[in-house]
């Protein structure tokens, strides 16, 4: 079988190549021209910023010249206590996020598709409506609505529980960095839910109805119908929510300021704050360098483990 | 009908010819206009307009390009722009590292000064402000890099309305404070609002304190050395720690910002006080409608009370709001770069912007033009009073003043005592010396 298998390719290898032969799409090193425009703007502004992020990150580096320093600064992040706690809010926020939007999201788009008689296109539009708010609007409006002593929450907390003491909530470092992640959870769960819904509507009507057929209830339509037929859909998702709970700044700056006490401080975070607040651009390149790797590994794990399927735009890719 | 299209196509051509022959002219005016750049955060793009429209009336051969941001993308943008050597003539700055950062670029501006005001010029400006302008520079270089055109006091601003319904005085002492926060939340306002995730207003209050107990050592840590475990400093820490233990601030005071949160409550009338400064006298020429508190300026000014029963409350602190620096890019429009400057400090740019109450005015004798009423006169006035005897209010080290707000947030939210504290504070003071 497999000698067959090679057998075609053999047959079938030859024929590009006499394809090229023929010219009849130029030499084979004509094609690489095609693709140079893309690597000019790929080498400007995805890879000189990597290799000048890691010069950068073996220097002391000001205006008024830049001292080489090697490993040092990896060895001073490796003793900074708020680096730690910054990369631990960093895995934080992926679990956090992905967990709670994958289990909201794919509930909603299920009891949207499936279950809402009416009004299916206002409910969509209305958990899909905090996606295209602005970060700045939510942080004020949280800001405005959970705060203590003068909250829109507090407000109503003083008629229902007179005398109980209302949380502190955003100012807790305990539970700060947990009340963002749910405010990013409000706001991006609504992008989850198109997504599954997107990815319903492929699964054909004759599917359910065999499924039902077969006496499968809910749970069993849930299990072993949609989340295995909804895979490629969940690669995706777990791609783009990881990548966005890295790249995670502007929540945390306006509500929290990355505080209190460095309590919601996250490596994207810190990069800006060691680089703009500090002015420690050296330090902070380092910082960025271990996202990079960080954002790098988990990707590629999500990938291995997803056997390399996913879907952009509603076509499904292999790689 | 072809006459009269014969008529409008030539009725084109001549004023195409006409529109041809102004651009030329414009042109040719316009190369006889130098240009100069400046970028800054403050003052507000619509106040900026109004001081360069002043400043080119007189001179109408020198041109000024502005860039107004905010202040959260300025900062950003001049990193950019220093890195890739295309930094504008006149940099807006605030004193220390804000103008150390940039020293390599930024023109000594000593030898303009003494051209512009005469030998003397260091008696036209505050004391604080000539002992900030060095502030951060190395050792032996007296050259001032920023010159300031407006300064600033800090201090209480009070709801005299508020008081007055509960029949309250300003507390003179913590026992008093204690006392009149807990009157003041039963009536439904916030007594005393801190904004704890604003890092410089965190400072501030720390100053405010410590200044009480011992402003020399306070100003010795201001300017780099590592005096962080003395224990006048270990007694603020443990003032800061107990005005969140007794209520003085509000519960969530640790995730509030003093901007915009803090000063909207204030105007609105909700707040009964908080720190703030000098620059909240613009607020009365905010856009109508204003609040009611704002509209009758039911505001007052008071130093922080003292945190010792009976004690005397703080020393007003302050300085430098923003200042100038001159790149050296400048050096091909100098003398245009040079009148600009000039006017921003001593000039028609600083009256404009004075007359929008945006600060106090760091040159001697210059005040606002505009009518005001008696009330808002009688405040303008004491801050320049207060002006030359108040302490200054920058830490010359960035990571230091963020290792103390750290600290802080630390202490209040009680994830360290404030020995610890001070301790990492100090370590932090101990690595930026030996750098």
């Amino acid at each position: 079988m497999s000698q067959a298998r090679l057998g075609e390719e053999g047959r079938r290898s030859p024929a590009p190549r006499a394809r090229w032969n023929r010219g009849r799409f130029g030499p084979p090193w004509e094609a690489f021209w095609y693709i140079v425009p893309a690597l000019v703007v790929l080498s400007a502004f995805t890879l000189y910023p990597v290799f000048g992020n890691l010069w950068l990150s073996f220097y002391r580096y000001t205006f008024a010249g830049a001292t080489f320093l090697g490993l040092a600064q990896y060895g001073a992040l490796s003793r900074d206590p708020v680096f730690w706690l910054s990369l631990g809010n960093s895995l934080f926020w992926v679990v956090g996020t992905l967990v709670a939007q994958f289990a909201i999201g794919y509930v909603l788009a299920v009891l949207i598709e499936d279950h809402l008689p009416v009004g299916v296109q206002v409910f969509r539009t209305l958990f899909f409506l905090p996606m295209v708010i602005t970060p700045t609007v939510i942080a004020l409006v949280f800001n405005a609505l959970l705060s203590p002593d003068y909250g829109g929450v507090y407000g109503v907390w003083l008629h229902v529980l007179p005398g109980v003491p209302f949380p502190t909530i955003f100012g807790n470092p305990n539970v700060a960095t947990p009340a963002v992640i749910a405010v990013s959870v409000w706001q991006s769960t609504g992008f989850f839910m198109l997504l599954y819904v997107a990815g319903l509507s492929q699964i054909p009507q004759e599917t359910r109805e065999a499924a039902y057929l077969d006496g499968a209830t809910t749970w069993g339509l849930n299990r072993y119908v949609y989340i295995p037929m909804l895979r490629p859909t969940h690669v995706t998702l777990l791609l783009l929510g990881t990548i966005q709970a890295l790249q995670q700044f502007a929540l945390i700056y306006l509500i929290t300021d990355m505080g209190p006490a460095n309590a919601t401080q996250i490596l994207g975070t810190y990069v800006f704050h060691q680089g703009f607040i500090l002015n420690n651009l050296g330090y902070a390149a380092a910082v960025s360098i271990v996202l990079f790797v960080l954002s790098l590994v988990l990707v590629l794990v999500e990938l291995k483990l997803a056997g390399g399927r996913f879907t952009i735009g509603g076509a499904r890719v292999e790689s | 009908m072809r006459t009269e299209r014969g008529w409008w196509q030539r009725g084109m051509a001549v004023v195409l010819a006409g529109a041809l022959v102004f651009v030329m002219l414009a042109s040719a005016q316009g190369q006889n206009v130098t240009t100069v750049t400046l970028w800054s955060w403050t003052p507000d793009a619509p106040f900026m307009k109004k001081m360069v429209a002043a400043f080119e009336k007189d001179h109408p051969s020198i041109h000024i390009e502005t860039t107004i941001q905010p202040s959260s993308t300025y900062w950003t943008a001049l990193k950019a722009a220093a890195g890739s050597n295309s930094l504008p003539d006149i940099v807006g700055l605030s004193a220390g590292s804000n103008t150390q950062i940039y020293r390599p670029f930024l023109q000594s501006l000593n030898g303009m000064a003494a051209q512009f005001w005469g030998a003397d010029w260091q008696s036209k400006f505050p004391p604080v402000a000539i002992r900030q302008m060095q502030l951060g520079n190395p050792a032996g270089d007296h050259n001032d890099y920023i010159l300031p055109q407006e300064t600033e006091v800090l201090n209480l601003w009070y709801n005299t309305a508020i008081f007055s319904k509960l029949h309250l005085t300003f507390p003179r002492d913590i026992t008093q404070l204690v006392r009149d926060v807990q009157i003041i939340r039963k009536a439904g306002y916030v007594p005393f609002y801190q904004g704890g995730a604003s890092a410089n207003f965190t400072w501030w209050t720390f100053m405010e304190i410590a200044n009480q107990f011992d402003p020399a050592t306070m100003l010795a840590a201001q300017e780099g050395k590592p005096v962080w475990t003395q224990p006048s400093m270990l007694h603020a820490m443990q003032v800061w720690k107990q005005l969140f233990a007794s209520g003085v601030y509000q519960q969530g005071a640790l995730a509030d910002f003093q901007y915009p949160t803090g000063a909207n409550l204030f105007a609105g009338g909700r707040v009964a006080m908080m720190l703030l400064g000098s620059w909240w006298l613009q607020e009365t020429m905010s856009p109508p409608p204003l609040p009611p508190a704002v509209q009758n300026f039911t505001f007052a000014i008071a130093p922080f009370p003292a945190m010792t029963s009976g004690g005397h409350p703080s020393p007003y602190i302050g300085g430098i709001d923003f200042g100038w620096g001159m790149t050296k890019a400048a050096a091909a429009r100098q003398d245009a770069a040079a009148q600009v400057l000039k006017s921003l400090i001593s000039g028609p740019m600083e009256q404009e912007s004075l007359n929008s109450l945006d600060d106090l005015p760091a040159f001697a004798g210059m005040k606002p033009t505009i009518p005001l009423s008696p009330h808002l006169m009688s405040l303008y006035q004491q801050y320049i009073n207060l002006l030359p005897h108040t302490q200054s209010h920058q830490i010359g080290n960035p990571d230091v003043a963020q290792a103390l707000v750290t600290a802080m947030q630390s202490v209040a939210a009680g994830k360290l005592d404030p020995t610890t504290a001070l301790k990492q504070v100090n370590s932090v003071a101990v690595a930026q010396q030996s750098k």
